[in-house]
């Protein structure tokens, strides 16, 4: 028995396509029309991850009320947002409606299921917290756990979705060197235009920020892409 | 033309009223002259009446009534207006000095007068006053002046002069001589022959000679009573010939007694005369009555020209509008006379056809005063017998309307009314054409070049014809405004609605490769996929638009270097594509400017991606960053080929490309709309040309430095 994933999708066919697809790569899917339905099944059983579409139905923006309302209930639930909705408002809105990762339905099906086992793994690690801590990326005041995909700076937890996380983790691999907006885009398995690279990346330093204000790692290299400056990172 | 222009012509339609009102009030100035001439013509016609019927008054023998000789031959005497001493001198003459009648010395042997002007000749001038006759002779003399000498006792071998009269036309002529041994007082003699021979001395002549450098002059007095109807006078000139002998070598005057030529008549105002006329004197009119030869024989009253006293400060202005209104009513010829005067004769047509029995009037004006005046010529007729003229002559305003205070009240609204009017209308008209020009002005910028609305037009509140103009203008364009939204939202509103089917089939293409397929049916599915990546390729794209619109809205400004992000990003092109060579000149200075250094950096990427695509491999992209006072310029130049003229405008739209050939990737010309909504939302502008010698394409970028 595999682990149980609810989807919240209004349109049949492509929340069928999804279960089938789940379903073949061994999880246990429940498909709900609404977010009433939802709703329901959640109050007699939670699932271990959630993946909601945001316009529900008649409900525009149905997904970010279940959202809400299932980050009410269950803190630590993954939530993942599969929609057709890709602009950068949306995401943001996504995001702070408790979102662990926002993602366009142009998304592979392979790019979905990575983020759902990187999604697990890192719920996994939450409730494991001694496990091994042997895949630490360790970079100036940076921790990057790729076990349980958290980040701390200076010892203090930043909380990055699974895009930022792998972005920070793709500019930290090689201090120094410029990524292109394409390879972030590539290391976060997420189909996404410059300009949601460039909010994200604006997201990722006001995250960083909040816990130090002096920080100043990740670079802007104009035109071309980003870079993690060590020698910007103060003692 | 302008509406302004064309409702000033309007305007000046109204100018039709003053001109019907000149018209009106030439007509009645005409009647009213017409009225003026007539009176004139009545009062003439009356005093020629009464001297018709008492032709003694005119003429002073009953013989001059009846016959008129030769009138040359007439000796005209002026009335004097003060005592005439007999001194030989002219001073107290006056101004009768200016009438001199002036004749020629003639050859005895020639009676015609000599043209020689060395021949010398006779002046004189007559007078009347207190019962004598005066006479003023100044005669020039060719040979020195020849004075009788006593001892030789005839008086006719020196320079003499000899007056002629006939009292009884029956009797022989009698003549008075004058001459003298010297200058001064001198006696005449009286006789009734050719000759001195047998005269008597004459004591009631008083006459004296002056000789002067070119001749003599004299002055003679003698008592009316000795001279009858008829007078005349000779001038004769003595000299010595080459046999020693005195002979006439030249004589002047009106008669010539050798020749027994008829002798004119004497001619002088009667002062019986003027008391006739007396009752028709009036002021400010002047009244003369000629004999049947011109010669004036009564003169009373003068012509007044102005008022003798003008209320200065009350003329002022008002001479003004009257001067307006004379010129435009005033149709009077101006000209001094309508006769000519002359010792004591007129001439002219005027006086001419009124001697020859026609009555008439004529207006003249004097060139300088505002005062016409009225000349009316009756004839003096008895029967058939014509004895003179009447003239009479009176001075009137120029305008007689204007004399007339209700006219001249009904001139100064007229004009003021019309000045309201015509001035009324050109404000209007202004007005019109103002409030039409600041309606084309805000359509004209309401629309951008090319084809934007961003300015709302305010409607008016005016209720009239261009308060609704603009009113349905400002609707127009509001609705126009909101397709245009709809246009531009289209697209993403589009790729939005897409999205979804699109993911039904990708997910489904995605599952049906899970299961076992034929080998062609995975060829089909491979293809479908393809497929369905091309189309999210344009899908994303479309969005693409909305997506820069927004993270532009939520870009925060901060203070950058410009130069910096430029060169930068050059530094990173050469990598991204090789296949161009990139140049890029930058100032010496940093660029600092506000404003989000990675929608500056996207705006190039878009700019370079553009002309790469453009520019043929191995072939050169220019990047140029400049600094102008107040803005930055950058300019992307490639060696592409040149835009054709008419898209210049719309590169910069959403979804129009130029491009000829199709790519591998779909493209939807979203790049330069990108571009331009960067520039636009730092307060720049964009603009695409052919560079000058056409090697190439350029686009230029203006953003404000603040």
């Amino acid at each position: 028995m595999g682990r149980h994933i609810a989807i919240v999708e209004d349109e049949p066919a492509i929340g069928e396509n999804y279960r089938e697809f789940l379903t073949r790569s061994g999880y246990t899917v429940n498909l709900y029309s609404s977010r009433k339905i939802a709703l329901e099944a959640f109050e007699r059983q939670m699932p271990e991850l959630a993946i909601i579409d945001v316009g529900l139905g008649d409900e525009l923006e149905g997904g970010f009320d279940l959202c809400r309302e299932l980050r009410s209930k269950a803190g630590h639930l993954p939530i993942i947002f599969l929609t057709a909705r890709d602009s950068d408002l949306d995401a943001v809105s996504g995001f702070r409606v408790g979102a662990d990762d926002y993602l366009s339905k142009e998304i592979t099906q392979e790019h979905l299921l990575a983020r759902i086992i990187a999604l697990f793994r890192r719920m996994d690690a939450f409730r494991e917290p001694e496990a091994d801590d042997g895949e630490v990326l360790r970079r100036d005041h940076l921790a990057l756990d790729t076990a349980r995909m958290t980040a701390t700076w200076r010892g203090e937890i930043i909380h990055l979705t699974l895009t930022e996380f792998w972005m920070v983790h793709a500019l930290v691999l090689h201090p120094g060197h410029v990524k292109s907006r394409q390879q972030l885009m590539d290391a976060a398995n997420a189909v996404l235009d410059d300009n949601t690279i460039t909010s994200h990346i604006k997201r990722i330093r006001k995250k960083f920020a909040e816990v130090d204000p002096d920080f100043s790692a990740i670079e802007t290299n104009y035109g071309f892409g980003y870079r993690w400056n060590s020698a910007k990172v103060g003692a | 033309m302008r509406l302004r222009t064309q409702l000033l012509f309007v305007a000046l339609l109204t100018l039709a009223l003053p001109w019907a009102g000149c018209q009106y009030v030439r007509e009645m100035e005409g009647i009213l002259r017409e009225g003026q001439e007539e009176a004139l013509l009545a009062t003439a016609q009356a005093i020629s009446h009464v001297l018709a019927k008492e032709p003694e008054s005119l003429y002073r023998h009953p013989i001059h009534i009846q016959q008129m000789g030769d009138t040359a031959l007439d000796v005209y005497a002026h009335p004097l207006s003060q005592d005439i001493v007999v001194d030989g001198f002219a001073d107290d003459w006056l101004g009768l000095r200016h009438e001199y009648v002036t004749e020629s010395m003639r050859s005895p042997r020639d009676p015609f007068p000599s043209l020689s002007p060395n021949a010398g000749k006779l002046r004189y001038v007559a007078g009347v006053r207190n019962d004598h006759l005066y006479l003023f002779l100044y005669i020039e003399d060719a040979d020195p002046v020849r004075y009788y000498r006593p001892a030789r006792n005839d008086p006719a071998l020196g320079d003499h002069v000899i007056l002629h009269t006939r009292i009884d036309l029956e009797a022989p002529a009698r003549r008075y001589w004058l001459m003298s041994a010297a200058p001064g007082a001198l006696r005449a003699r009286v006789g009734d022959g050719l000759a001195p021979h047998g005269s008597e001395k004459e004591t009631a002549i008083r006459a004296n000679w002056q000789p002067h450098p070119r001749g003599y002059q004299m002055e003679v007095a003698i008592p009316l009573e000795l001279i009858g109807a008829e007078f005349g006078i000779s001038v004769m000139d003595m000299e010595v010939n080459e046999r020693g002998v005195e002979e006439l070598a030249g004589w002047s005057g009106t008669v010539l007694p050798q020749y027994q030529q008829t002798l004119g008549f004497l001619i002088f105002p009667l002062p019986q005369l003027d008391t006739l006329l007396e009752p028709y004197q009036q002021s400010g009119l002047k009244l003369r009555v000629t004999d049947r030869s011109g010669r004036i024989l009564a003169d009373l009253g003068a012509i007044t020209l102005e008022e003798a006293f003008p209320d200065y400060y009350n003329r002022k202005t008002e001479i003004h509008l009257q001067d307006i209104y004379r010129a435009i009513i005033d149709t009077l010829p101006r000209k001094k006379l309508v006769y000519l005067e002359h010792s004591g004769r007129l001439h002219g047509s005027f006086i001419a056809a009124a001697l020859s029995g026609k009555k008439q009037a004529i207006w003249r004006r004097q060139a300088d005063a505002s005062k016409a005046i009225v000349t009316a010529v009756h004839p003096i007729q008895s029967g058939n017998q014509m004895l003179g003229a009447v003239i009479l002559e009176q001075s009137s305003d120029a305008v007689l309307s204007l004399a007339n205070k209700a006219i001249q009240h009904l001139f100064n609204t007229t004009f003021g009314a019309l000045a309201i009017s015509t001035l009324g209308l050109l404000g209007f008209a202004t007005m019109l054409s103002l409030r039409i020009r600041k309606l084309r002005d805000f359509t004209e910028r309401s629309v951008t070049v090319d084809g934007e609305i961003h300015a709302h037009l305010i409607p008016t509140g005016a209720s009239d014809e261009l308060g609704d103009l603009s009113r349905s203008f400002a609707g127009l364009l509001r609705r126009l405004d909101d397709y245009n939204n709809y246009l531009q939202t289209l697209a993403s509103k589009l790729s939005h609605e897409l999205r979804t089917p699109m993911a039904v089939v990708s997910s489904s293409l995605e599952n049906l490769e899970q299961e076992s397929l034929s080998e062609h049916a995975r060829t089909y599915s491979k293809r479908a996929r393809e497929g369905t990546e091309r189309l999210r390729a344009i899908l994303t794209s479309l969005s693409e638009a909305t997506r820069v619109e927004q993270s532009i809205q939520s870009a925060d400004p901060e203070r950058f270097d410009l130069r910096e992000v430029m060169q930068g990003i050059v530094h990173g092109y050469s990598s991204v594509y090789p296949d161009h060579v990139f140049r890029v000149h930058t100032p010496d200075r940093p660029c600092p400017m506000i404003g989000s250094p990675e929608l500056i950096a996207q705006m190039l990427d878009k700019l370079v991606d553009n002309a790469s695509d453009f520019c043929p491999p191995g072939g050169l992209i220019e990047l140029r960053l400049g600094r102008l006072k107040k803005e930055y310029i950058i300019a992307v130049a490639n060696q592409g080929p040149i835009l054709p003229s008419k898209m210049q405008e719309q590169l910069f739209d959403q979804l129009v490309s130029v491009r000829e050939k199709r790519g591998e990737e779909p493209h939807l010309g979203l790049g330069l709309y990108i571009a331009k909504l960067i520039a636009e939302h730092h307060g720049g502008s964009i603009q695409a040309r052919n560079l000058s010698d056409e090697s190439g394409v350029e686009f230029r970028i203006l953003i404000p430095t603040q």
